[in-house]
């Protein structure tokens, strides 16, 4: 990671096993390739973190602009879209940086014609909002992007005993919160 | 993979969310990253060329102040004191303002970048609260669906009633600082309005005992433009698979890469003036329309068939120098 909290290289593997823009002439990937494949996953994750979809697409988008920015650098990683989702990471759980991009995005208002959230969903982001930042962060990478815990611990440089800690707290949190009650079963 | 040894409603519930959230996500694409970047490389080299030209400047003045006794200037106090509070007492004019800007800010807009349909100010002492409208007398809403959120910067809660002339309701939201690192946001209170006839919308801003003289709050509702174009919109039967109000003044683009075969039917509208090009496209097949955008537009259809697999993308194209318009589609496939 350098000073500006970018990552330096995107040579981790890719754990959700998607396209991943794949190299074409002289090892280099193509952006627009990277951007169709991965913009929906990423996002998908964010969405769940920040609970705030077009905050989520914001910062995903910005995290592709600075890979476009320094595409011929990132292109030529094993894995750029690691690279990207790592910013998009970095910008999600900063939220002085988060809130500039919220801003200058915001201007432009956009609404998607998305039917209500479910309760089922409504339920899921209050629990999430009732865990700690890095914990839920572990959740989502987890069991959103798929990675095993030794690959959510390297991804946020703690020991995969920290993660098992805080997967094995959530659980037991969010599944009393998400587990229907008893009436509701009976109702069911 | 996720370690999962047994049913678990955490599971289930990610599983739930990872089948919906992609219908709903929006994806700005590739040419928007582009204009920005290409928007910031012009911004930097105009930064650096300032900067230079400071740098030479203040080297200039330096250099006639070298060898003089620097003067000493005394402590001024912020001008701007912190606004953040934690209840205690009253705050003055100047604080209440700043988190009426705060709260403004979380919107998307500052004082001097203001819209029709957005109001702002401190969260007043008197227990009645104050009174706030949504349009004029001479430039009302224009008839619509609105959606109107409230958000509150301080301590305590508000509390929002609405009225048109036809409805109204009531809403609550906390007031709260902006959140610490990774910390979220408290979610801003929301209501739909509809307005059935060209209206004003009453807002009534009322704080707890804790927010009175305490608190700033800002509230907007939907772009007129939007609401214009997405009143006129009309939603044919099929399964939906997109649909967007949103206000352009330049290229958008929406890209779906994983869209099936089959038969695509794009209905839109465009609020405001001018025309725009809309066009649809999946792989090869694809349709553009020019639409004319109006204060009372029509909706106009395009129909594609694609026989296999392939990216999807709407595109509207607006001359950048043009005024802003709404477009609202709705897009589903047969």
């Amino acid at each position: 990671m350098n000073a500006a909290g970018t990552p330096t290289h995107g040579a981790r593997r890719a754990p959700e096993g998607a396209r991943s823009g794949a190299p074409g002439e002289q090892g280099r990937h193509d952006f627009d390739e990277l951007y169709a494949a991965h913009f929906t996953s990423v996002t998908t994750q964010l969405f769940a973190y920040l609970g705030d979809r077009q905050e989520a697409q914001d910062v995903t988008q910005e995290a592709f602009c600075r890979a476009l920015h320094r595409w011929k650098d990132v292109s030529a990683y094993d894995d750029p879209v690691a690279w990207v989702r790592r910013v998009a990471w970095n910008l999600a759980t900063s939220h002085f940086r988060r809130s500039r991009i919220a801003t200058a995005f915001r201007r432009r208002h956009r609404e998607v014609h998305a039917p209500e959230p479910s309760p089922d969903r409504v339920a899921l982001f209050a629990a999430l909002r009732s865990l700690p930042p890095r914990p839920r962060q572990a959740v989502v990478l987890h069991y959103l992007a798929d990675q095993a815990v030794v690959d959510v611990a390297e991804t946020m440089q703690v020991s995969t005993g920290t993660v098992k800690s805080w997967l094995h707290r959530a659980r037991i949190a969010l599944g009393e919160q998400l587990r229907p009650s008893a009436e509701e079963v009976r109702n069911a | 993979m996720p370690e999962q040894m047994e049913h678990e409603p955490l599971a289930e519930a990610f599983f739930q969310f990872r089948m919906q959230a992609p219908d709903e996500i929006v994806v700005p694409g590739v040419p928007v990253a582009r204009r920005t970047v290409r928007r910031r490389r012009t911004a930097r080299v105009s930064a650096v060329a300032a900067l230079t030209a400071l740098v030479l400047a203040v080297g200039g003045y330096s250099a006639t102040l070298l060898g003089a006794p620097a003067p000493v200037q005394p402590a001024v106090p912020s001008a701007s004191p912190s606004p953040t509070v934690f209840a205690g007492p009253a705050l003055n004019a100047d604080q209440l303002r700043q988190l009426g800007v705060k709260a403004l800010d979380r919107l998307g807009f500052t004082p001097e970048r203001l819209r029709r349909g957005v109001a702002f100010g401190p969260v007043d002492a008197a227990a009645g609260g104050s009174t706030h409208l949504l349009g004029t007398a001479a430039q009302p809403l224009p008839a619509g669906r609105y959606t109107l959120v409230a958000v509150c910067r301080g301590v305590g809660r508000i509390t929002v009633d609405w009225r048109t002339d036809d409805d109204e309701g009531t809403m609550d939201a906390p007031c709260t600082d902006p959140p610490a690192d990774g910390n979220v946001d408290s979610p801003a209170a929301r209501a739909e309005v509809q307005l059935r006839a060209p209206g004003l919308i009453t807002l009534s801003v009322t704080g707890d005992g804790l927010a009175r003289s305490r608190a700033g709050f800002a509230a907007m509702v939907t772009d007129p433009l939007m609401a214009i174009a997405d009143y006129a919109l009309a939603r044919p039967s099929g399964d939906h698979v997109g649909g967007v109000s949103m206000v352009i003044d330049r290229t958008e683009i929406d890209t779906d890469p994983d869209a099936k075969a089959g038969i695509y039917v794009l209905t839109l509208t465009c609020a405001g003036t001018g025309t725009i090009k809309a066009t649809l496209r999946v792989g090869e097949a694809g349709s553009t329309r020019t639409v004319r955008c109006s204060e009372r537009p029509s909706p106009i259809t395009i129909t594609v068939t694609a026989k296999r697999a392939a990216t999807r993308k709407v595109i509207f194209d607006r001359r950048p120098e043009d005024p802003a318009v709404a477009v609202a589609y709705y897009l589903v496939t047969r």
